[in-house]
Formats: structure tokens, sequence, C-alpha cells
């Protein structure tokens, strides 16, 4: 009955067009993580490699209580209940993002808090640290050498090796001198080309025996 | 009535100006950091020593080895067949399409599995797929492939079986000792048929 009237039809049809378009733009899927650092800003900050904090230093943090870090173990809850470090939180890998997780650790970032991430060894908190670090958190290290050397290598600076084994990055092995001693004249098409080398020879001798016996 | 369509249609070019006033979403095809964090529980990246053994032995097509050290350390020592790609470099190339086609397993590997899994991430982020990292790196070739340890004698015959290829492996890669003992062993055998020859010129 009240349609009738064009203009009140007009008001009618306005106000659901705007409703449309409000409940639309509240309803949209808004991404709430957002990469803060590009891919190159991420290659640029993986190479400075600064965020690796040291076990022997953690040691002397945990040993003062240094408030300044907050300890995360990322390793799943069995793990952590078998043994971790002493006032260490436990937020496993799978549920880092969570809402109430980024709201604690935006909380550190404003506190100015370095938060240690670690798992069973290095890699296991790499990728976490990595993820957290592109979208946005800049005050997290991780663990070199994780729980595994933490709790067996040495930590004690003078008892160590010229290279710790938490440094895995580095040569373990001379490679070079280990395929030179094994054998090897030229590494790089070991192979390809080395193999049928040592069996030339060999064939060379054969046709040299035919060749005498003709 | 005419005002009120003037009403609308400015309200209309508002909302078309609000669009062209959004920010341009730089990388549309990246995966959010959720996906990341899903990608990093699936262990399936992670290919094993052996396996990158067994495909170079194969002589694998599918198989594209990625050294992602440094150019100095590449020198030193890789993969037979790896093309070297270091880290910082890794978004540089548009060497994903060049050498990783549909079918083909893209494996990165660095000293350890450090370095090659953060490349792995950053081209995870690219939505890129097919992309592996041999797992321990080259730390671990050298201790499983190159110089395996041989289990105790108690051990299952699945690990004794293994370490029965590594020696092999060992041996195919270094091109090394083995060879050359059997060689030694061979030695009286070519003596003989030197002597042979001899005989049968003699004979001519």
């Amino acid at each position: 009955m009240q349609f009738k009237h064009p203009n009140r039809s007009f008001v009618a049809f306005v106000i659901t067009f705007i409703v449309v378009i409000v409940v639309g733009l509240l309803t949209l899927n808004w991404p709430d993580l957002k990469y803060q650092l590009s891919l190159e800003e991420t290659v640029e900050q993986i190479m400075l490699e600064e965020d690796q904090i040291f076990p022997e230093d953690l040691v002397g943090i945990i040993e003062y209580e240094d408030s300044a870090y907050v300890i995360i173990d990322v390793r799943n809850p069995f793990e952590y209940i078998n043994g971790h470090i002493n006032g260490a939180l436990n937020i496993p890998t799978n549920s880092l993002l969570d809402k109430e997780n980024i709201k604690a650790f935006k909380q550190y970032a404003t506190d100015s808090l370095i938060v240690v991430l670690y798992g069973q060894d290095q890699l296991e908190a790499n990728g976490p640290w990595m993820i957290l670090k592109q979208i946005g958190f800049d005050n997290f290290q991780v663990l070199m050498g994780g729980y595994h050397y933490f709790t067996t290598g040495p930590l004690d600076f003078y008892d160590m090796p010229e290279v710790p084994a938490y440094l895995v990055e580095e040569p373990a092995y001379d490679y070079y001198g280990i395929m030179e001693e094994m054998g090897s004249t030229s590494f790089e098409d070991a192979g390809s080309s080395d193999q049928p080398e040592v069996v030339i020879p060999s064939r060379k001798k054969k046709g040299s025996v035919v060749e005498g016996g003709c | 009535m005419n005002k009120a369509y003037y009403i609308l249609a400015a309200f209309l070019i508002i909302l078309g100006v609000g669009l062209l006033v959004l920010p341009e979403r730089d990388r549309p095809d990246e995966a959010s950091p959720r996906e990341l964090l899903g990608d990093l529980r699936n262990p399936s990246r992670f290919i094993s020593t052996d396996k990158v053994a067994e495909m170079l032995i194969d002589k694998d097509p599918t198989l594209v080895l990625v050294d992602v050290r440094d150019m100095y350390d590449n020198l030193d020592f890789s993969l037979p067949g790896a093309h070297s790609i270091p880290l910082e470099e890794i978004l540089v190339y548009d060497w994903v399409d060049s050498l990783a086609y549909e079918k083909s397993k893209v494996v990165l590997f660095s000293n350890s599995d450090i370095k090659a899994e953060q490349a792995w991430l950053l081209l995870k982020r690219e939505n890129h797929n097919n992309i592996h990292v041999m797992k321990g790196g080259l730390n671990c070739w050298f201790e499983t492939i190159i110089q395996p340890t041989a289990p105790p004698e108690t051990a299952a015959n699945d690990e004794i079986d293994r370490y029965e290829f590594r020696k092999g492996a060992s041996i195919y890669f270094t091109g090394g000792s083995a060879p050359i003992e059997t060689e030694a062993g061979a030695e009286p055998v070519v003596v003989r048929r030197k002597n042979k020859t001899q005989v049968v010129e003699g004979g001519c």
C-alpha cells in the first residue's frame, strides 16, 4: 500500500541497497595477518643472521631470570611435558598464529621483550621464526642447536670445540678432502665420468688382447 | 523522483572513487601466513639423502638439485649436476620456471637444512609447488652416503640392505676405493692376458 507512492518505494530501494553494501563490507573476510616484509626484505633479514641466540647466552638468561626475555617451546605438548627449558611457555607450532597468541606476541613487542623460540633442533623453530618475522614481529630469536643441544652439548664456553656442534650450517666434514682421498679426481661429475674412467682402461686392455690375437 | 536518482548516482560515484583509493595488493597470489604455517607441519617436503642418491644413480631426469649455499662453498664441493643458486638470489632468477617443469622434483640443499628450508619457505610464499628440502643437507650426505657406518649385526634386514645400498652409492659417487680394489684383484688376470698375447704374437 505504501509502495504505491513512487518516492517511498524508491527510498526503500535505496535503503536496501545501502544495507546490502554495509553488510557486505562487514562480512568481507579481511585478512587479520598481513605480511609486513616483502619477499626481498625477508631475504635481506635472513642473510643478516641476527636473530639467532647462542645456547651459552641462554644459560645466563635463565640463571639470572632475565625479565627482558620470554622463552617459548614450539614442540608439541607431549615433548614439552617430558622436559623443557626452565621457565619456557609451550606454544606448539600449529597454534602460533591463533588470535590469543598473536595478541600476546603484540604485547611482548610493546613491552620490548625478546622472545626466544626453540624446538627439538634449530630447524623446528626456524620456520615459525621466519613466518613471524614476515608478519612483522622483530623481537623473535631462534635458539641455535635447539633443545637437543641445550640438554646434551657442552654449554661452557671454554669446553667448546672451535666449531661448536650447534653451528649446523658449517661443514662437518672436509668435503673436498674426503672426495679426493676416496679416489674421486674430479668431484663435480663424480657420478657420471669417474665411474667409466675406472672401467675404460680395462676395456682397452681387452682390446689390445684382440689386437694381439690377430 | 529526479532528485532521488541524482542522490543514488552520487552515492555510486562516491563508492567508485573509494575503489580507486583502495591500496593495490601487490602480490595477490601469495600464500597467506596461515597457509605457510600449515605447509610447515607437512613433513613431505623433506627428501632423504638415500632417495636423492637413488635418483642420481638412476639418472632420474625429473630431479633438479639446487645448491643454495654461497658460490664460494659451491666451488669446493657440490652434488653432481647441482645448480648453484645462492639463498640471496633465490628470488632474483626466474629459475623456477626454467628448471622446474610440472613433474620435476626440485630439491634444495645446503650444508645442513636450515638455509635450504628458508629458501623453501620463500618459494612456498610465492606459491611454488614441487619444491623439496634434502633432510640433513650435505653433512648428512657425507655421514650416510659417502661414509656410511655399518649397522650392528643384530640390525633389521632393512637397515642392512640400506647399508649395502649406501656402500655401493659411496663407490658410485666417489668413483673411488672399491673399483680400484677390484682392479688390483684383476691385475694378475691382466698379466696373464699379456702373456697370452705374447704367446700368440710369438706364434704368428
